[in-house]
């Protein structure tokens, strides 16, 4: 996700504010700390132009 | 050093020298030694001292997201089970009586009792009511 949005020259407050979200869960997310709604995974991947499963990584 | 003069700070500084002007007020011409002007004063002072270092700081908006939604409802969660077990601790020690200094008070157990069995009740009706609206 941080490469990504790097690849798009986005900060961390720049994808927050066009997915409705706090910076802090961006940081949260880059981490891999906190696990998105199906919403929010949908909303940064629309942003970063890529499908969910490029953005994110499902682990079982 | 620069100060935000917003609408929330100024207003939160204005209340608290307001409660400083009070507490002087009830200090100097209604009652000499005044607990409650003692408290207007001291309240006043630790809320302008934070009002000045908040306003020391950029303003930022908290929105509301689904991760801070998620985490004061997990927060709300633990803190009830917190309380449950608190109570249960209460109630069993009063059960058992092991020492009077370990044991609680009649008036402070039968109260206790009775917010651990609200409580139980109200988790189970709405953890019944959460798993049938798909919450």
């Amino acid at each position: 996700m941080k490469e990504l949005r790097a690849k798009y020259d986005l900060t961390q407050e720049e994808l927050a504010n066009k997915v409705g979200v706090r910076r802090e869960t961006i940081v949260f997310l880059e981490r891999g700390k906190y696990n998105p709604s199906l919403k929010l995974a949908y909303d940064v991947a629309k942003v970063l132009e890529s499908k969910i499963e490029e953005v994110f990584i499902f682990e079982d | 050093m620069k100060f935000r003069t917003d609408k929330d700070i100024t207003k939160f500084i204005g209340i608290s020298l307001c409660a400083i002007l009070a507490g002087i007020i009830i200090t100097l011409f209604i009652e000499p030694i005044s607990v409650f002007g003692f408290i207007l004063i001291l309240g006043g002072l630790i809320g302008l001292v934070i009002g000045l270092s908040v306003a020391t700081k950029p303003k930022c908006d908290l929105i509301e997201d689904e991760r801070s939604v998620r985490v004061r409802d997990k927060a709300g969660y633990s803190a009830f089970i917190a309380i449950l077990l608190i109570a249960a601790m209460i109630v069993l020690l009063k059960m058992l009586k092991l020492s009077p200094s370990l044991t609680p008070s009649i008036e402070l157990t039968d109260g206790v009792r009775n917010i651990w069995i609200l409580g139980v009740w109200i988790f189970i009706t709405f953890r019944w009511y959460y798993n049938k609206t798909g919450e």
